[in-house]
């Protein structure tokens, strides 16, 4: 898995990036790479191979947009993540029960209209009141996101698209098991 | 200079060259704004607001529910999320475009055998009734009048098919999805050739091919699927056809230009957009319509910030005419009445020439 499925959805994710790549070539890669694991499944469930982590993701509350949610679920599940996606118009208290459930590396939050930012903020003061934050990972992103606002709000992470976002997650969970080790 | 009427200063920057003063220009507007100026009456509100160009309507539906719906009827809070231009559309529309609660999200035209059923029929006296622009017209002589029409052939493909089983068929199907975009061009120029028959001025065209730093397609796959297609849809016209896309459509404007295309709206600056590089690098082959930012300055109320936004987009795009002031996209609903207010005022004033 790691040599070849996750490694060329890598080459993909950037040359997506380096506009070598647009969504269509993406979503195909995606295709194949999910082919492929489900293959791979019973032998990776066999050999009790990790998964690099879970991410729960959504759409905030009150937004049904999920193009590019649907694209950093590929990207992730690309990077060998397990996805927990939990749709579109997603209420704030779905995504503390199932942060509860699930227990993820990492929860992304997409938002396309500048409208439901307010929710994005909601969403994030609920997994914080929930003491469900100092245990994960929350990242943000989707048009009018900006890494301000991420800031701004009290999330960890933002990314300016699908493909940054897997790389983004990756360099934070770094951080957060070196800050583990000292 | 004396001062123009709004069409002689439309048609003037049309031509590229400098009229008295910069023309207003409005893509779409949202409700919201027809019920503060106007009252709920489109003429009242877009005179009111100092526009240049009045927007002429094709009227669209989803299952009987046109377009702006909500100056017409009562939409149930259940039937809005977003609300807006398609607040009340909840169900599968003409196109195929599939919509919950205002909001759009997916498509159902999946076979060839989906076509025929999401190709609507003409009814070109019942999408612009003549009546009404006759009216427009006594009553408003002196503006200009485009044919904003956002029922582009290539956007409107991807929404009625749904972003990933259209991303999937140009692997899959790619005839299909030909045989989609032609028959909506088709569809499209007939449209147009008769609201231009009634009386348009120019068209923009509206058709989404990108987002936030990207374009949906390679430039290569927006050549061999688009461009075509615009091109028939400019020969077929004798008006100018700009065309409005959101993001970031920067490394497709050559494509454009050598289909025909003479305008270009929204330029958004979010999605990567520079106004000022446009300009200079297209300013005498593009009429540039935009942009002040919707997404960070029209949503708020602070109207020094807006007056430096409008400041900004008349340094960039202002000097030899070619340039109509207008948002970065739609006037949505998350604009502020203050913001737009200010926005259209201060252009008249440092707007001149």
């Amino acid at each position: 898995m790691d040599n070849a499925l996750v490694t060329g959805m890598a080459v993909v994710g950037n040359k997506f990036k380096n506009n070598e790549l647009f969504l269509p070539e993406v979503m195909i890669a995606a295709r194949a790479m999910k082919a492929g694991l489900k293959i791979l499944e019973p032998v990776l469930r066999k050999s009790n191979a990790e998964l690099k982590g879970t991410l729960v993701l959504g759409t905030v509350r009150g937004d049904l947009h999920d193009v590019g949610k649907n694209m950093v679920s590929m990207m992730f599940r690309g990077a060998g993540f397990e996805v927990i996606d939990l749709g579109i118009d997603v209420p704030d208290e779905v995504f503390v029960e199932k942060i509860r459930e699930h227990c993820p590396e990492v929860v992304g939050l997409s938002a396309l209209l500048s409208t439901t930012l307010p929710a994005m903020k909601s969403t994030v003061e609920a997994i914080n009141a929930a003491g469900l934050h100092e245990q994960t990972i929350i990242m943000v992103g989707g048009a009018p996101v900006t890494k301000e606002f991420a800031n701004e709000i009290g999330a960890d992470g933002w990314a300016p698209d699908a493909a940054s976002a897997v790389e983004q997650a990756a360099a934070l969970l770094k951080e957060r098991t070196l800050e583990a080790d000292r | 200079m004396r001062e123009m009427t709004s069409r002689e200063r439309v048609l003037t920057t049309i031509k590229h060259q400098e009229p008295d003063r910069v023309p207003l220009y409005a893509f779409s507007v949202d409700p919201k704004f027809i019920k503060h100026f106007g009252g709920g009456n489109p003429l009242k509100a877009f005179d009111a607001m100092g526009l240049d160009s009045f927007p002429i309507r094709v009227q669209n539906w989803c299952q009987g529910v046109p377009l702006l719906a909500s100056l017409v009827m009562d939409i149930p809070e259940d039937f809005q999320t977003a609300g807006g231009a398609f607040g009340g559309w909840h169900g599968v529309d003409e196109f195929g475009r599939i919509w919950k609660r205002g909001s759009y999200i997916g498509g159902a035209l999946k076979t060839w055998d989906d076509i025929d059923k999401y190709i609507p029929p003409l009814q070109l006296e019942e999408r612009t009734p003549p009546s009404v622009l006759e009216t427009y017209k006594n009553k408003y002589p002196d503006k200009a009048y485009a044919l904003n029409f956002h029922s582009g052939p290539f956007g409107l493909t991807i929404e009625s098919m749904g972003f990933e089983h259209f991303f999937y068929s140009l692997y899959d199907d790619r005839e299909l999805v030909k045989e989609v975009i032609n028959r909506r061009t088709e569809w499209f120029i007939e449209i147009c050739k008769y609201v231009q028959e009634l009386g348009a001025d120019y068209l923009v065209m509206g058709d989404d091919v990108a987002y936030k730093g990207k374009t949906f397609v390679s430039p290569n796959d927006f050549k061999e699927l688009a461009i075509p297609y615009f091109k028939r849809i400019v020969d077929a016209l004798d008006i100018p056809v700009f065309w409005h896309s959101d993001g970031y459509i920067e490394p497709l404007l050559d494509l454009a230009i050598s289909a025909g295309i003479k305008g270009l709206h929204a330029i958004e600056p979010p999605a990567g957009n520079d106004l000022g590089r446009i300009k200079q690098k297209y300013g005498d082959k593009l009429v540039l319509l935009g942009n002040v930012d919707c997404v960070s300055v029209l949503t708020t109320t602070d109207l020094d910030l807006v007056r430096r936004e409008v400041d900004r987009c008349m340094e960039q795009a202002k000097a030899g005419g070619g340039f109509m002031l207008a948002s970065s996209n739609s006037l949505h609903g998350a604009c502020t009445i203050e913001a737009v207010t200010e926005m259209y005022r201060y252009a008249q004033e440092v707007g001149r020439y």
